[in-house]
């Protein structure tokens, strides 16, 4: 995807045709058609294909061979001395590998189905980043990394990301595929396209919103969001039945935030969750704050319950409602209409876990965002250092594509993070960048 | 620092399995062992521990991260304590295996295989319903009871999870410890990407050799 911001021209007046949305910030390649491999026979099956084993051959001995050898060149030649057998060569470690994957990201069973603008012969690159220009004084950035797991089994990336702006409201949206379900990456993907495309046009056409006060604005926004929600899961549903797979093979997480300006209603900032991974607001006061919280169980990476499972379109609107009042209770009160919120971030459970626990270290996550990080969080192998993200004149958005290529032991899942700030931000933070007390 | 994949390999080392058996467990535990060495993901996060019982128990290696562990030498004679491996068992896990805490996350839940061919000979009822009725479970326990002389309803009180390995011939050992291997794999393999709740241990398709109790 091209790596530069896309620009788009400045909004017309009201006289005027209304100018589309801000592009999506992952462009995905347009089609270039290309033979399809036949599609791979569906496998009913439930957990992850296991990691090949290496076959161990028994090793055939030093006479054996001497043996087969001498049966070829018994009149010809003399018989070849048996060598000892040497000792067995100390065991190393296996390194990490990167394969391709060899089956279609889209298989060719599923394409008559997929209804989207995102057209169906393009393949997600593997590692992504991108940033549009945000005409709302606001600036997206998103990076998403095909983990070590995937790349050394040659598989798919699951986690996904869109986001796209207007002149006065932006939608991000990041989801990440379930690991034992085969197809989970089409779910996430089509999960955040659906929810940004049905947000984009609401927030792009809703004209009676540009003119309402704060509450209606709020319930409005809300009661959207879960339609957007809605829409992704009955689309997956739609899929599985009409393409004879089963719903549950979509399974993947949600982070969802929608923003938007008026004269009316000030600043809106609303977040929606299903699943794993973690929302976070940095105020303009410093501090860095998880809203909501993660379902997973005790030992983690057991998440209870997935878009589409139809307990996820109530779980998201309780999440939406639990975080406005979080951040109503946790924030300072809006001054002339302003949120006091500089930042947040949309990340997977891909770095949710090595930052574990969010509540504590999304603070640490915005503090390199903005800084860069002198050295390396405490139990990471490697970070990029000294390149803030923030405030960033230049490649700020290939910045966050080096941030998150972060080396942690055992952190090998996908790992995707979405950014919005504000542009330029109103503050250097004197205070420093912390956690709540 | 980092979340480990805790593997309890528990083996009867009692007098009927003299000869054959033993090595071939013995033998088995280096083939799993070099297998994981090639599984880059085993290496990071999976430690290995043997425990071993005949007339008493005793964890012979602690865990240990598999470019560390070395195969221990096994020896059979005298009965089966299968009490006393459950509770060495039970007493490693909970100084061994970190748990969760506010700041920082623990160990991901333990593999535990559990090898026998015959009937116990302490009391072991206590244990086995400790581990399988405690809520979360502490660990996910796979039994295989190997021959003719086991009784795998005895097994059915640890785990729902009970194989039966009939052919206890070098072959059938080492067919089961690919096994052992492939659960391992899948498993590391899995860890750390998000999966439905309540799974439990997914079992590869077992070989032959092996049968899977309903």
């Amino acid at each position: 995807m091209s790596e530069e911001s896309i620009v788009v021209a400045p909004p017309e007046t009201a006289t005027s045709p209304v100018p589309a949305p801000a592009e999506n910030l992952f462009q995905n390649p347009p089609a270039v058609p290309q033979p399809l491999d036949p599609p791979p026979v569906p496998a009913e099956h439930e957990g992850t294909k296991g990691a090949d084993t290496p076959e161990t051959s028994a090793p055939v001995s030093a006479s054996e061979q001497a043996v087969q050898a001498a049966e070829i060149s018994s009149d010809r030649q003399p018989l070849p001395v048996a060598t000892p057998p040497q000792p067995p060569a100390p065991l190393k470690p296996a390194a990490w590998e990167v394969n391709e994957p060899d089956e279609p990201w889209l298989p060719a069973s599923l394409s008559p189905h997929l209804h989207l603008s995102w057209p169906p012969n393009a393949t997600p690159k593997h590692h992504d980043h991108g940033a549009p220009a945000p005409p709302t004084g606001w600036r997206i950035l998103g990076a998403t990394r095909r983990g070590r797991m995937h790349e050394h089994k040659g598989t798919w990336r699951e986690d996904a990301l869109q986001a796209r702006s207007g002149k006065n409201w932006s939608v991000a949206c990041v989801s990440d595929g379930a690991g034992s379900h085969v197809l989970s990456r089409i779910g996430s993907t089509f999960t955040c396209e659906l929810i940004v495309e049905k947000l984009a046009a609401r927030l792009q056409g809703d004209a009676a919103l540009q003119n309402a006060e704060r509450n209606t604005v709020v319930n409005a926004l809300a009661t959207e969001m879960n339609h957007a929600v809605h829409a992704a899961a009955q689309g997956l549903n739609d899929l599985a039945t009409n393409s004879g797979t089963q719903a549950k093979d979509y399974r993947c997480t949600l982070l969802l935030a929608v923003y938007f300006r008026s004269e009316a209603a000030g600043e809106v900032l609303l977040t929606s969750q299903v699943g794993d991974g973690f929302i976070a607001v940095l105020g303009s006061d410093g501090v860095a704050r998880r809203l909501g919280k993660s379902d997973s169980g005790t030992y983690s990476g057991e998440v209870g319950c997935f878009v589409p499972d139809a307990a996820s379109v109530p779980k998201a609107r309780e999440s939406t409602d639990a975080m406005c009042q979080e951040m109503t209770a946790a924030l300072p009160p809006m001054l002339g209409g302003c949120l006091p919120i500089e930042a947040i971030i949309l990340c997977t459970d891909g770095i949710e876990d090595p930052f574990y626990p969010a509540e504590k270290n999304s603070a640490v996550i915005f503090h390199q965002l903005f800084h860069g990080a002198s050295q390396e969080h405490k139990g990471f192998e490697k970070q990029q250092l000294h390149s803030p993200v923030i405030g960033q004149a230049s490649d700020a958005a290939g910045n966050l594509a080096g941030w998150l290529a972060f080396e942690k032991r055992g952190e090998n899942d996908d790992r995707t993070i979405m950014l919005m700030h504000r542009d330029p931000c109103t503050t250097t933070f004197p205070g420093g960048i912390r956690p709540p007390s | 620092m980092h979340r480990r994949l805790p593997v309890y390999l528990l083996a009867d080392c009692s007098g009927s399995m003299v000869g054959t058996p033993i090595t071939a467990v013995k033998q088995g535990i280096g083939l799993l062992h070099s297998n994981l060495m090639g599984d880059p993901s085993a290496v990071e996060c999976a430690y290995l521990s043997v425990i071993t019982f005949d007339s008493g128990a005793r964890q012979l290696a602690p865990l240990t991260e598999v470019s560390q562990f070395t195969p221990p030498d096994l020896q059979a004679s005298g009965t089966t304590a299968l009490g006393a491996a459950l509770k060495v068992l039970i007493d490693c896990m909970a100084t061994e295996v970190k748990k969760n805490t506010g700041d920082q996350k623990g160990d991901w839940k333990p593999l535990v295989f559990l090898l026998t061919d015959g009937t116990p000979t302490d009391s072991w009822q206590n244990y086995a319903a400790l581990l399988k009725q405690t809520k979360p479970s502490p660990a996910d326990i796979v039994a295989i009871g190997c021959g003719d002389g086991v009784d795998a309803d005895n097994l059915k009180q640890i785990t729902d999870k009970v194989l039966l390995l009939r052919d206890m011939s070098a072959e059938g050992f080492r067919q089961f410890f690919n096994f052992v291997t492939q659960t391992i794999s899948q498993t590391s393999a899995k860890v750390g990407s998000n999966a439905d709740a309540g799974g439990g241990v997914v079992l590869p398709p077992p070989p032959p050799q092996i049968t899977i109790m309903p």
